[in-house]
Parts: C-alpha cells; structure tokens; sequence
C-alpha cells in the first residue's frame, strides 16, 4: 500500500519540481545562513509569485493541448489599463469592471484561438502578431503613462491582495486554481481529451474528439487567467500601465517546461507549473537576499531550464512517464 | 448475397485539388461478410474508407445505412452508426495510458463529466484479455511503452468495446510482424464470429485473401473487378491489381 503510494507519488511529472523547489530553498536558506526565510522575502515571493503565476497555468494547459500563447503579458498589460480606466475614469462599478475584464480577456483568447484554428496560422506567429498589437494599443490608449490609482480606495483590496492567517491571499488563488484545472486535466473528459489532442491531434480526430473545440477553450481559459491576474496586480500596485507584464509569456512557458509540460503538448502537470513558478521567483528573491544583482536571474533561470529539459529527455529515454 | 446491404455507397467522387482519388465508386458491404478492399498505393482505398469514417466528406455521391440515406459529417456520425474503423496509425496516443486511450473521445464519466477511471481500467483487462494478450499494470503504462502488437490489440480493445456493425481496418498489417499479423487475421475471423461485418483494406492480398469472403479491387480511383472468394483466385485479383 504505502510502495504503491510511493511509486505512485514518483510517477507523478509534479514530483520532480517539487523536489528540485525544495533542494533550490533549502540550499538559499544555508547559502545566506537563514535569511532566505525572512518573513519579508517569503511574503514577496508568496504575492508576487501568483500574478503571472496564475496565468502560467492557463499557459501550460494550452500548451498541453498543442499549442503556444506570446500574447499573456500584452493581454496582461491591455487588461490592467482598461481596469483602471473603466472603474476610475469612467465610474464603473468596480464589480462589472472586473466582469468585463474577464470577458475582454476570454474574447483576446478567444482571438488568438480563432485566428489560429479558424485561419491555421501556428500560434506562435499568431501569438506574436497580437502580443506587439494589444501592447501597442495598450501605449496609444494611454501615451505610455500609467493611469495611477494612488489615494483610491482599491476594490476588491483584500479578495486579491489581503491576507488569510498571514498567508497572503494571492498564494491560495494560485494554487486553488492549480488545483481545480489539474483535477479537471487528469480526471475530467475534457482534460484527456485536451491530453489526447496534444499528444496526437489525428489520432484525436479520428476518435471523434472536435479538436478545433478543444484548443478554443484552452485559448479562453488562457485569456481569463490573464485577465485575473491583471486585476490582481493592478489592485496590488495601484496602477493600470501599458509597462506591465514585460516578459510574463516567457516566464509562463519556463515555469512550464521546469514543471514538466512538454513543449510538443500532451502531457504536463499543473501543479508542476506551480512549482516552476515557486523555482523562478525563489531564484529572484533568494539572489536579492544574497545580495546579489537581480541581473543573475536571468543566469539561473536559463541554466535550469536546459538542466531540466536535459533530464526530462534521460528520464524519456528510460521509458516511463506518467 | 440475397440480403440487403448494411452499407451501400453509391458514385462516390472525391478530388484532392487537381488529384482525383474517387471517380464514382459504388461499394456495398453485406452482413456477416468480410470484405477484402485492395489495389495498390494510390487506388484510392483510403479515401473511400475515411469517407465511410466521417474523416473525409464526398464531393458527390450517397450512402445508405440499411436501405436509408445518411449524410456521415463527422467520424462521431460514423460511430453512432456503427461503424469503427481501426487506422492504420492505430490512433493512439502514445504518452496516455492504455484506458485513456482505448476510451479517448468517449470516457465514461459521472454525469458532471468526471472519468470512472477504475471502470475504465477494469474493462480495458477484460477487453485485453479476451483477445488473448496481458499487459499489467494498465492503468499506468503509456502507449510508447508498448509493443506493435501490443499496441494493435488496444486498438481492437477499443473497436470491441464500442460494439460495432461494421469494422474497417485499414492496413492493419503493415509493419508487423509474422506472428503479429496472424493475431490479426485472428481478430478479423473474431469480429466476423461476434456477427459484425469487416472491411479489410490491404494492398497485400495474401494477408487478405484466407479471411475474406468477398474482393473488390480499386484502381486510379474505380471499381475495376469484384468476386466472391469462390470464384476467384489470388493470381487472378493480383493480375487486376497490376492492371
């Protein structure tokens, strides 16, 4: 029973990050001699972590079922813009402005979705095309300054950024969502169908499985994600700017492929991505604590994506995945 | 044959762009029989059978299911039909496990959508069972890890299953080896034994011809020659094939 549950645990894809994230904190904790468990940087890496965490999710699934997204961190941008604008400029309530937020996220996915499957060009030209367009727009509604809502009361203060027991509250979101999507990934009909499409989009076909329809919703649920992790930094920062979400596809697709999504789709795990969310920031915030430049993230964070594609490959070649 | 075909496709036309692969075919499939499909690469015996899947959709013609018209749009049309086809890529997903696959597309689920994995697992074993190979541990072995043969018999689990009127199997018995295409020829006879009809597409006549009951030979897109097994032989369909 408890071998089976060992192996089990093994198998399991998450279980590599999970472990290569706790060699990664226990060796910061001795290197800077217990700092690295200072309240204030595990504070930062627990609310900074899930803003383009959560939509890493959202990225991961996508490239599950086949297919890339460039565009998050312009969606992200665009997203946080609109949000301040319409609840502060234009005086909408701030519940509906987050639901059209979450709207306008879904329809940008859905765009991308569209032109990709509808059209048949590759996401990741597709991607690319709307990713430089909404940042682009992002910068022409607002001529590159942010619109600032310093002195406002922020709606939703405490649903997005406050704290439970000390815990802040962004943490929960990320990891409720992880594991709501990985239950529906590995256990509902759609998860093995959007498996099935990434790992043989023909064989998928020939089953019966609308694989056009599948990716579709993997783009929305990606636009959503990224319009909920616009609201949430935004609300955190105070701010609506076409300057944020610089970078945010790029670190979406390495805490992916650390967390063990397949960069060819069809398998993946979510909670893997966590975890290669929780590596990349924990580089971050350790290299601050050591006092070393923030430059050197990029260093590391290269370094371990080639360290872990590597093993991903040898571990391939032995034959066992799950 | 005196009854009445479950399957009659009648002046099928299909062209790829400038390529016709289909000029007018009519092709019946009987109860109970097992049709042998050959002619060589190119005939346009994959055309036609993807046309009776669903995969792909006639430029003009019409098919009866039992004596009445049905329009096929989609391989799901195909299936509620009764009509399973097992592709010559098997259609397997490699990195899923086995009742992944063999239930890929129709999981059975609660009714909020959430899969009965040990259902699924249990009635994989049995599936695999009755055909005559064991694989263990199931439910966690990815397709990848399994051998040719191994992995033909998932794709008949899956037909099996979905309990079928007519099976196709297009070239079911490239690339394996001897004893591999005996299990399948064994299959066919099986399926024919369970009352299903079979459609055996092959350009090799002599993995064909000791289970057929029926021939039809395509050439450039036409049907140039058809003989019960009584009446001809495999020198003479392979003359017709050569043609």
């Amino acid at each position: 029973m408890s071998s089976k549950f060992l192996s089990t645990t093994i198998r399991y894809r998450a279980f590599a990050p999970l472990i290569v994230f706790f060699i990664l904190i226990i060796s910061f904790y001795f290197v800077t001699k217990g700092r690295f468990f200072d309240p204030l940087s595990i504070n930062s890496i627990l609310s900074t972590a899930p803003e383009w965490g959560i939509l890493s999710i959202g990225v991961s699934l996508l490239m599950i079922s086949g297919e890339f997204d460039l565009s998050v961190g312009s969606v992200f941008t665009l997203c946080t813009l609109i949000y301040a604008i319409l609840w502060l400029k234009m005086g909408v309530d701030p519940l509906l402005s987050l639901v059209m937020i979450l709207i306008l996220g879904a329809v940008l996915g859905l765009i991308n979705g569209i032109v990709t499957l509808y059209i048949g060009i590759p996401s990741i030209i597709t991607t690319l095309g709307t990713m430089y367009l909404w940042r682009g727009i992002a910068l022409v509604i607002c001529g590159g300054l942010p619109i600032s809502y310093r002195g406002e009361t922020r709606p939703f203060k405490d649903l997005l950024t406050g704290e439970i027991i000390g815990i802040p509250v962004q943490i929960i979101w990320f990891l409720a969502i992880a594991i709501v999507l990985e239950i529906i990934l590995y256990w509902h009909k759609f998860g093995n169908q959007v498996m099935a499409t990434g790992d043989n989009e023909i064989a998928a076909k020939e089953m019966g499985i609308n694989t056009k329809r599948i990716k579709l919703v993997c783009f929305t649920i990606v636009g959503i994600l990224v319009a909920f992790s616009a609201v949430m930094e935004s609300t955190r920062i105070g701010e609506g700017s076409a300057r944020l979400g610089i970078g945010y596809e790029f670190y979406a697709i390495a805490s992916s492929v650390i967390g063990g999504t397949s960069l060819y789709g069809g398998t993946g795990t979510l909670i893997g991505t966590f975890f290669g969310v929780l590596i990349i920031q924990s580089i971050g915030t350790g290299l601050a604590v050591m006092g070393i430049s923030g430059y050197w993230i990029n260093v590391l964070i290269g370094l371990i994506i080639i360290i872990i594609m590597g093993l991903n490959i040898l571990v391939a070649k032995r034959g066992r995945r799950f | 044959m005196e009854n009445q075909p479950i399957v009659d496709m009648r002046n099928i036309h299909k062209r790829y762009g400038e390529v016709v692969a289909l000029r007018g075919v009519n092709f019946r499939v009987y109860p109970n029989e097992i049709v042998g499909l050959v002619g060589d690469n190119g005939a346009g015996k994959s055309t036609l059978i993807k046309i009776l899947a669903g995969f792909l959709q006639p430029d003009k013609g019409e098919i009866y299911f039992r004596g009445k018209k049905v329009k096929i749009r989609s391989p799901r049309d195909a299936q509620r039909l009764g009509i399973e086809t097992l592709y010559q890529d098997q259609a397997l997903a490699p990195q899923l496990t086995i009742p992944r696959n063999i239930f890929m597309g129709r999981e059975i689920t609660n009714r909020f959508g959430f899969m009965k994995m040990r259902e699924m697992a249990k009635i994989s074993k049995r599936l695999l069972n009755q055909i005559g190979i064991s694989i263990n541990d199931i439910e966690h072995r990815p397709v990848a890890t399994l051998s040719g043969g191994q992995r033909q018999a998932v794709a008949m689990a899956r037909s099996l299953y979905f309990t079928a009127k007519i099976f196709t199997l297009d070239e079911p018995t490239a690339g394996l080896s001897l004893r591999e295409v005996e299990s399948v020829l064994e299959y066919v006879k099986f399926l024919k034994s369970k009352g299903a009809s079979v459609i055996f597409v092959t350009h090799n006549l002599f993995h064909t011809f000791p289970v057929a009951d029926r021939f039809v030979v395509l050439s450039a897109g036409k049907v140039i020659y058809e003989a019960r097994k009584e009446e001809t032989s495999i020198e003479e369909l392979s003359e017709k094939i050569k043609a």
